[in-house]
């Protein structure tokens, strides 16, 4: 069956629900069908697969075959479920004896291929940065911002797609194509920690303070993700990091379905905006409101160096009907 | 430390399986270990850990804390030039240690179960009671406690877990996947 289905994730449905419904939103907008996977479970990510490799590809399988019912593609938002979906899917369409393995432990076995997909892919694949820019309403060309892959949207290559595992390019690409200034920057993909911001604090407060300080430097006002665990650490956690270190940082992080739909012309209560720790909200106003000033000044720029222009031409065109006139009167002497 | 040349053989030949991995092909050139994020926290650094496998101290490894706090970024393994899957390896040594059941340090263990148990008994992860769950079964009890709060008003945590559809199938699948790994441990 061809389809596109929709796998949420346990974190969109309550710590992410902004990430869930900014991104149902931007795929309707572009018009790119998909159906949730029906009673859709946790992928496992992380503890299965630091458990036991057959539970963890268990899990995964379970999911990849209810998606079967709806379609022959799947999407995760979420780069962890999207890693531990695609790492079963992989090894189960390759390896015939261990797709038994596994079926084994299904109620229902799995038979069909499904493929698994980020959510950046499908944007890409299924309308492309030209239809974006086409949707554009709202100018970001003032928000300053820098992408953050973390570890699992471009590593590894093979299940990213990109084609370079230390330079991905495809937030940036979705990026510039909603008109948010891209800032180039060393901590695309370095780690902030992950799952053990819980058990092991120091670890995450110091590996996201980093990032932090690093989009900062880059000259970003705000940083884009790409999954609910980095922005939990970034945002959420963002205060923690100040008081372990005495730091002041106070970096608003969006996800990157909610800055192509405030450039659709969503507001920031649609993207939900309000949900975060890190309010966001006066950071985008301000920006959608020095674009404007910006613009302004761009087309007055422009107006006096047209007018300056046309000075010139016609002094020029002066000039040249000055020495045509001097040649016909020399001319006519003769 | 000295260690049994014949046990460290055999045990080195069953992780080598069990990794699936040639850790033997590594040439201690250390990219793993300047890459890690995690490394400060770590007793054996990255490379050190692919030696201590070649040499045989597979025990002082599965024990170690940097098994359990590797946090699975894959930087080591995108730039291994000799193209060895390093957090593969950390990721399986886990497995083992836990088909195993060994004590291992930093409360990785407690960590995994609450979480698994959880999605075992709602199908999908409930952020909230997993948090609580682990916060008692580690004695940690007011980790994270001042975001409890804010999360609520922002309307971030489930109160109530309900059970998806499908949970049971998750719980038999968990069950019989802990069955297997311990029972093949045993018997090899």
């Amino acid at each position: 069956m061809s389809g596109l289905a929709y796998y949420p994730g346990c974190s969109l449905r309550h710590s992410a629900a902004e990430f869930d419904v900014s991104t149902r939103v931007v795929l309707d907008a572009l018009s790119i069908e998909y159906t949730e996977v029906p009673d859709w479970t946790c992928c496992g990510s992380s503890p299965a697969h630091m458990t036991d490799h057959l539970l963890a590809q268990s899990l995964a399988a379970r999911n990849l075959r209810q998606a079967a019912m709806v379609g022959d593609r799947l999407f995760a938002p979420c780069p962890s479920c999207h890693q531990r979906e695609k790492n079963a899917a992989l090894e189960i369409h390759d390896d015939q004896v261990f797709r038994a393995e596994v079926n084994e432990l299904l109620d229902v076995p799995y038979e069909a291929d499904v493929s698994v997909l980020t959510l950046p892919e499908v944007l890409v694949q299924g309308a492309g940065p030209d239809r974006i820019k086409d949707l554009v309403k709202a100018d970001l060309c003032r928000l300053r911002v820098v992408p953050y892959y973390g570890c699992l949207l471009g590593r590894p290559k093979v299940f990213s797609g990109e084609s370079n595992d230390e330079q991905p390019v495809i937030m940036d690409v979705l990026l510039e194509a909603a008109g948010a200034d891209v800032r180039p920057w060393n901590y695309k993909t370095e780690c902030c920690g992950a799952s053990i911001g819980i058990p092991k604090a120091d670890i995450q407060r110091r590996l996201s303070r980093k990032v932090l300080e690093q989009a900062l430097e880059a000259g970003a006002e705000a940083v884009v993700v790409c999954c609910p665990l980095c922005h939990q650490n970034l945002d959420m956690r963002q205060t923690q990091i100040n008081v372990a270190f005495g730091t002041d940082l106070s970096v608003p992080v969006l996800y990157l379905t909610q800055v192509i739909g405030l450039a659709m012309g969503y507001s920031p209560e649609q993207m939900m905006l309000q949900k975060h720790f890190v309010d966001p909200r006066p950071l985008v106003a301000r920006a959608i409101e020095d674009a404007v000033a910006f613009r302004a000044e761009e087309a007055r720029v422009a107006a006096e160096k047209e007018a300056r222009r046309k000075v010139v031409e016609a002094a020029r065109a002066a000039k040249v009907a000055r020495r045509a006139a001097k040649k016909e009167d020399s001319e006519a002497a003769e | 430390m000295r260690y049994d040349a014949e046990v460290a053989a055999s045990l080195r030949e069953k992780i080598l399986r069990k990794v699936k991995t040639d850790v033997a092909a590594c040439y201690q050139c250390g990219n793993c270990t300047g890459s890690c994020p995690a490394v400060f926290t770590f007793d054996y650094t990255p490379n050190q850990v692919m030696r201590m496998l070649q040499v045989g101290l597979v025990e002082e490894v599965l024990c170690s804390r940097s098994v359990q706090l590797c946090v699975q970024c894959l930087t080591c393994t995108a730039r291994c030039p000799r193209e060895i899957d390093v957090a593969g390896v950390f990721e399986d040594l886990k497995t083992v240690a836990y088909a195993r059941q060994l004590d291992v340090p930093e409360d990785a263990r407690v960590f995994n179960k609450a979480f698994l148990d959880n999605v075992a008994r709602f199908g999908r992860l409930s952020e909230a009671f997993f948090l609580l769950r682990y916060n008692l079964a580690s004695r940690h009890l007011l980790n994270d406690a001042e975001l409890g709060l804010p999360m609520i008003a922002k309307g971030k945590v489930q109160l109530l877990p309900r059970k998806a559809r499908g949970t049971n199938e998750v719980a038999r699948i968990y069950r019989k996947a802990v069955e297997r790994a311990r029972s093949q441990e045993k018997v090899s």
